[in-house]
C-alpha cells in the first residue's frame, strides 16, 4: 500500500511517500523548482539530477535554500515520516498543559469509538490539515497543533467524541412517563440542585473524561434541544468485563478453551424528552444478550433524577406486528433479513435469508407462510430489519434488531445521530 | 390481575405458554415488577406453572424444561440435533405455562 501525505509550509510542498515499505521524500517549490529526492538530488520524471543540465545563479541560491530546508525536513522525516502541523503552518499559542492532556484522553476514547476518517472530516470542516495514517499521527501532527493554534477547541473535541460514541452500538429501552412528571424532572434548577446534593455538579459544566471508573459514573448532564423539543441527557461511563476467545488447548486428556478477560469502557446514555419519552441506551455487550442488570444499575444511579416507579415501559408490540403486516407499504423503507414468529402453543417459525443483504419477502413464499402462521395465532417475537438508504434521510442502510424485552431494540453497529434519530422516529411512528 | 387472567385464559385440551415479555405486551402493565408479583401469585395458586426452558441453538425449539435455575445442567444433550450443547444464560427462557381446562395438574 502506498501512503502519501501532503503538507504545506510557506511555498514548499513536502510529500512523504512510503512505496513498498520504503520511505522517500520529495520537495517542490511553488515557484517551479524541480522535485528532489530525500538526499536533495533533483528528480524529473525519474531522470537523475546529473543529466538535467546547468542552472543559473538564482536557481542555485534557491536550491541552496531548498536544500537547507530539505535537510531539516529529511532529518525530521527520518524519525516521524510526517511533518508536524505546528512546525509547518500552525505555531503553538501556549495552551495550558491540562487542556492538552484532556485532548489526549478524548482522542484515546475516540480511537475506540470512531474512525480516523470521521475525525479527519471534522478537521477538514475546520479548514486545517486533516490527513493522518494513524491515531498517533492524528494526535501529534494534527489535533494538538490545531488545538494549540486555536483552530479547534477542547469543547469541539468533546462534542465530536459525544457524536461519535453516543449513537449506535447499543440496546435501546424505551419508557414513558406523564408530561406533568417529566416537566418536574426536566426543571434545570431541580437538576442543578440534585447534582449539587450528589456532588456531581461538575458533570453539568463539562464532560468528565473517564476511561475505566471503578464504579459507574455520571460524566455529563446536559440539556439538548431538537425539533423545538427540550430534553436532558445523562451520560454514564462504566467498566465492564469482556471475554475474548483466545485458543483451544489439549494437554493429556484435558481440553481447555482459553478466554482473555479484559476490562472495557462502556457508555450508557439516558435521554429524557419533554414529550415524556425516556431512552435508555445501554452499550451492547459482546458476550451476552441479557441487559436486566445493566438496566437496574442505570436506574439506581439516576434514581435521584428519575424515579423508576414513575416510568412505564413503552412496548413495541404494535411496531413488531405492523412491520410484518404492512411490509408491502413499508418495503421502500424497510427490508427484513430474518424474523421469528411464535404462538401460544410454544411453536416457533424462524425465517432467514441466505445472506444479510437479501430481503426475506422478495420473490419468495416466506411471506405467505408467515401470514398463514399469523392467521392461526402466531405473532412476531423478533426480527432483524434494515432501514433502507433514503435520500434526504439516511445515506446508508441501518440494521436494527427487534428482540429481547418488549420495549427493546438494538443498533449494534456504530451510527450517526441522524441515523439513530431516524430509526427511533420511524419505529415510534410504526408503533402507533 | 383481572387483565392477566383474561389474557392468560386456559384453552381446552391444549396447554398454552407465554414468555414474560409476551405477557407484558398483552397485558401492558404499569410496572414489570408488579406483573411478576401477580404472576407469582398465579403460580403459587397452581393456576399456571413457571419453567426455565433450554432452547436449541439450531432450531430455537425447546430442549428441556426445568423448575428452577439450579436444576439446569452446564451441558445438555440437544435431541433436536443429536449433539451435546453447553448451556449459557443466552439459551434460557423463562416461560409461564397455562394448563388446559381439562388438565387437573
Amino acid at each position: 500500500m502506498t501512503v502519501m501525505t501532503v503538507l504545506r509550509h510557506n511555498n514548499l510542498t513536502c510529500r512523504t511517500i512510503y512505496p513498498d515499505g520504503k520511505n522517500s521524500s520529495r520537495v517542490r517549490s511553488h515557484a517551479g523548482q524541480p522535485a528532489r529526492d530525500g538526499d536533495g538530488e533533483k528528480i524529473r520524471a525519474g531522470i537523475p539530477a546529473a543529466i538535467i543540465g546547468p542552472v543559473d545563479l538564482l536557481a542555485l541560491i534557491l536550491n541552496c535554500v531548498i536544500n537547507f530546508s530539505l535537510k531539516r525536513l529529511v532529518a525530521f522525516n527520518h524519525n516521524s515520516k510526517m511533518k508536524n502541523q505546528d512546525e509547518l503552518e500552525l505555531p503553538g499559542e501556549g495552551v495550558p498543559e491540562g487542556v492538552v492532556a484532556k485532548a489526549k484522553r478524548i482522542l484515546k476514547l475516540m480511537e475506540n469509538a470512531t474512525s480516523l476518517s470521521v475525525v479527519g472530516e471534522f478537521l477538514k470542516s475546520k479548514q486545517v490539515h486533516h490527513s493522518a495514517g494513524s491515531w498517533q499521527d492524528l494526535e501529534e501532527k494534527r489535533i494538538l497543533p490545531a488545538l494549540r493554534s486555536g483552530k479547534i477547541s477542547l469543547e469541539e473535541l468533546n462534542q465530536l467524541l459525544g457524536e461519535s460514541e453516543e449513537f449506535g452500538r447499543c440496546h435501546i429501552f424505551l419508557f414513558a412517563a406523564s408530561k406533568a412528571d417529566v416537566a418536574r424532572y426536566l426543571d434545570p434548577k431541580q437538576i442543578a440542585k440534585t447534582s449539587e446534593r450528589l456532588g456531581i455538579e461538575d458533570a453539568l459544566k463539562e464532560v468528565i473524561i473517564e476511561e475505566l471508573p471503578d464504579e459507574p459514573k455520571i460524566t455529563q448532564i446536559r440539556e439538548e434541544n431538537a425539533n423545538g423539543q427540550s430534553g436532558w441527557v445523562f451520560k454514564i461511563v462504566e467498566k465492564r468485563e469482556q471475554k475474548t476467545f483466545m485458543e483451544e488447548v489439549t494437554e493429556g486428556d484435558t481440553y481447555t478453551k482459553k478466554y482473555k478477560v479484559e476490562h472495557v469502557r462502556a457508555l450508557n446514555i439516558v435521554k429524557l424528552h419533554e414529550s415524556g419519552l425516556l431512552e435508555l441506551r445501554i452499550q451492547s455487550r459482546a458476550n451476552s444478550n441479557q441487559y436486566d442488570s445493566d438496566l437496574t444499575r442505570v436506574w439506581t444511579l439516576l434514581r435521584d433524577f428519575l424515579p423508576t416507579a414513575k416510568f412505564s415501559e413503552l412496548y413495541l408490540r404494535k411496531a413488531k406486528a405492523r412491520l410484518l403486516d404492512d411490509r408491502e407499504t413499508l418495503k421502500e423503507k424497510i427490508r427484513f433479513s430474518d424474523s421469528t414468529l411464535k404462538d401460544k402453543n410454544g411453536n416457533t417459525i424462524v425465517a432467514s435469508t441466505g445472506t444479510e443483504t437479501e430481503d426475506l419477502f422478495e420473490g419468495s413464499g416466506v411471506g405467505s407462510s408467515l401470514d398463514q402462521f399469523q392467521k392461526n395465532g402466531g405473532y412476531c417475537d423478533s426480527s432483524n430489519i434494515w432501514f433502507r438508504e433514503r435520500e434526504g434521510a439516511i445515506a446508508r442502510e441501518v440494521h436494527v434488531l427487534l428482540s429481547g424485552r418488549s420495549n427493546e431494540f438494538a443498533i449494534n453497529a456504530s451510527c450517526s445521530r441522524i441515523e439513530y434519530e431516524y430509526v427511533l422516529n420511524e419505529l415510534r411512528a410504526i408503533n402507533k | 390481575m383481572h387483565k392477566i387472567e383474561e389474557v392468560l385464559q386456559p384453552q381446552p385440551l391444549r396447554k398454552t405458554e407465554y414468555s414474560l415479555d409476551r405477557i407484558c405486551e398483552l397485558v401492558e402493565p404499569r410496572s414489570r415488577d408488579e406483573l411478576i408479583l401477580a404472576l407469582g401469585k398465579l403460580v403459587q395458586s397452581g393456576r399456571m406453572k413457571r419453567i426455565i426452558r433450554v432452547i436449541s441453538h439450531a432450531t430455537q425449539g425447546g430442549v428441556a424444561d426445568f423448575n428452577s435455575l439450579e436444576e439446569v445442567p452446564r451441558v445438555i444433550d440437544d435431541g433436536r440435533t443429536g449433539l451435546s450443547m453447553e448451556v449459557t444464560p443466552n439459551d434460557l427462557r423463562l416461560i409461564y405455562v397455562v394448563p388446559p381446562t381439562n388438565d387437573n395438574r
